[in-house]
């Protein structure tokens, strides 16, 4: 177990250099010299060079890339923002917290209505509550996050005055953020709960508890549904990365300052190296958080650690 | 329409999708968007950058069906504008994301090997990035614009195509009349393009429906964030963008264009999810 646990950590490695190298490849690429936006567009030549010397910007390429790589991992320091003319991880990692803080409730939010939304409609199939709960569950997956956020600001803080549109620190102004959050990945969630669950339902273990006489709650729960939330356990781990992605949007909407709304601040500046760190940051959350599943996976089903 | 064979593959899913009563909503649906993005000079009763001074940000009314913005600009008339560059960057940037990941994906399930190995594993690292935010990056490094907006929505979704062309290659590649063809002396592209490609067609004809969904949230996503289309010309989710600013004066611009974003993704997902019904019959109900 900590054989496997180790070496998915290892794999880890090569793909988060590889992100590394390919958002650092992208963004070298771009056009736009990093010294005029902080100089200013009149900057002098001399100033320019020394600019590039200061920030290594006059090496060759995979230098670079190498003192990048180098810096992140063994300093946590993720470059130097021209256009706010800090260092990246003062601005970054101050507003980890937030963005972290609403990915984790959006996921958790969704996973607690979601999951027993989707044994009750695999329970009750073909009931009205399953029409209901399919219906709303397509209403979840085709509204974008953006619009559903409108619509949360205008029903309860417009119309309502309940709730405040703005921020992210009191219980009361997590309430929208965390539901516009959740509303697709709770659909999905619940989705998969429902089919992941009919498919045990009607299979042969199942039926033998049943002709064994248990009762319907001992069925349910003790034997249909933990071989039905292996599945349901990965799209959560992939919903997190969804999440992380679409809190950029409800950053946005709410004027929550966040990593989402740092980077979205950063590409209109188009500073790059926010940028970089930004999505470096959210990758690598990413990452971990899918490795965390796929563990926990292989000891919910010890099929998987013989792989 | 155009004749199908008594007894074919397609005959029957047609059949199929047709009792399927929320794909056939779809379709229509569908059907219609498309007439509307077509004739969108015709249906529009006003141009898309058309202002009028003495109607700012005024409700609905005779001559302005769902009211007018902030610049006097009637909102329909955006509406139906703005389903052009839905339907172009949800088609387009699916035809990328096909063209590219079903042939890495091809190459990498028919030859194997080392090659299919490192392509796969190219696949891997891309997906470590949530969809999003590569579309956010690389839209941001190739600056707003229409074609930007495809190339940026279509490369994100490679990856996904890619590992479905794989998986449905190696299923299909040693099968006996692959092998037939082999001893015929067809060459590997023959093989692929001839035998190969049309028996993966089910599960991407699926694929594809649902990533135009997702493209089209995508592309509105990115505009509401600043980095797709630029103005005067509408696109919903800029015009949502542009909404929030008057969200106490002028509520409705906050709620037609994403109703039309609403329609749409909910008539493509039925489509797909009616295909997936239709062309799979062993997992229906």
């Amino acid at each position: 177990m900590l054989k496997y646990a180790l070496w998915r950590t290892l794999q880890l490695v090569p793909i988060i250099i590889s992100v590394m190298f390919i958002l650092f490849t992208l963004l070298y690429f771009t056009p736009g010299d990093p010294a005029l936006v902080a100089l200013g567009e009149e900057a002098s030549p001399e100033a320019i060079v020394a600019f590039h010397r200061e920030h290594g910007l006059d090496q060759p390429f995979f230098v670079q890339f190498g003192n990048y790589v180098y810096n992140v991992v063994f300093h946590l320091d993720f470059g130097y923002s021209y256009a706010m003319k800090t260092p990246v991880a003062s601005e970054l990692l101050p507003r980890v917290p937030v963005t972290m803080k609403l990915a984790f409730w959006a996921v958790l939010f969704s996973a607690v209505i979601g999951i027993p939304l989707g044994i009750i409609c695999a329970v009750r199939q073909y009931s009205i509550l399953d029409s209901v709960a399919t219906l709303f569950t397509l209403l979840g997956i085709s509204i974008p996050t953006f619009w559903s956020g409108l619509l949360v600001v205008l029903a309860f803080s417009v119309y309502l005055e309940w709730l405040p549109s703005m921020g992210f620190d009191t219980p009361a102004e997590m309430i929208l953020p965390i539901i516009t959050l959740s509303g697709s990945s709770l659909a999905i969630i619940a989705r998969m709960t429902r089919s992941s669950m009919l498919e045990v339902i009607k299979s042969d273990y199942v039926r033998t508890a049943r002709s064994k006489g248990q009762t319907e709650f001992s069925i349910i729960f003790r034997h249909a549904l933990p071989n039905a939330l292996i599945p349901v356990l990965t799209i959560i781990g992939m919903q997190f990365g969804t999440l992380l992605g679409g809190s950029i949007v409800t950053e946005a909407v709410f004027s929550i300052s966040g990593i989402g709304r740092l980077m979205i601040e950063a590409i209109k500046m188009r500073d790059y190296p926010i940028i970089q760190g930004g999505v470096l940051f959210i990758s690598v959350a990413f990452c971990l958080i899918n490795l965390l599943v796929d563990v926990l996976y292989a000891w919910v089903d010890p099929r998987i650690r013989v792989k | 329409m155009f004749s199908l064979n008594k007894h074919s593959a397609l005959r029957y899913t047609l059949i199929r999708l047709r009792r399927n009563y929320m794909a056939v909503a779809g379709l229509f649906i569908l059907f219609l968007l498309i007439v509307v993005a077509i004739f969108a000079e015709q249906i529009a009763p006003h141009g898309y950058a058309d202002q009028d001074y003495m109607m700012i940000l005024k409700g609905s009314s005779a001559q302005h069906w769902l009211g007018t913005d902030q610049f006097g600009r009637d909102v329909l008339s955006r509406i139906i504008y703005g389903s052009r560059v839905s339907l172009q960057v949800g088609l387009v940037a699916v035809a990328i994301s096909l063209v590219i990941g079903g042939a890495i994906g091809a190459i990498a399930g028919y030859f194997g090997g080392r090659l299919g190995n490192v392509l796969m594993r190219l696949m891997d690292i891309q997906l470590a990035i949530p969809t999003i935010l590569l579309a956010i990056v690389i839209s941001s490094v190739l600056g707003p614009g229409l074609t930007n907006l495809m190339i940026a929505v279509g490369l994100t979704s490679v990856p996904r195509f890619a590992r479905l062309m794989r998986a449905s290659v190696i299923s299909i590649k040693d099968m006996e009349f692959i092998e037939a063809a082999r001893a015929m002396g067809a060459s590997h592209t023959r093989i692929i393009n001839l035998y190969i490609l049309p028996n993966c067609a089910a599960p991407f004809i699926v694929q594809s429906t649902l990533t135009v969904a997702n493209s089209i949230l995508f592309a509105a996503t990115l505009s509401f964030l600043g980095l797709g289309i630029q103005p005067p010309f509408p696109e919903w989710g800029g015009m949502l963008s542009d909404a929030r600013a008057y969200m106490r004066t002028a509520p409705y611009l906050s709620i037609y264009p994403g109703i039309a974003i609403m329609v749409t993704i909910i008539a493509l997902n039925c489509i797909g999810d009616g295909l997936r019904d239709a062309l799979d019959p062993k997992q229906k109900r």
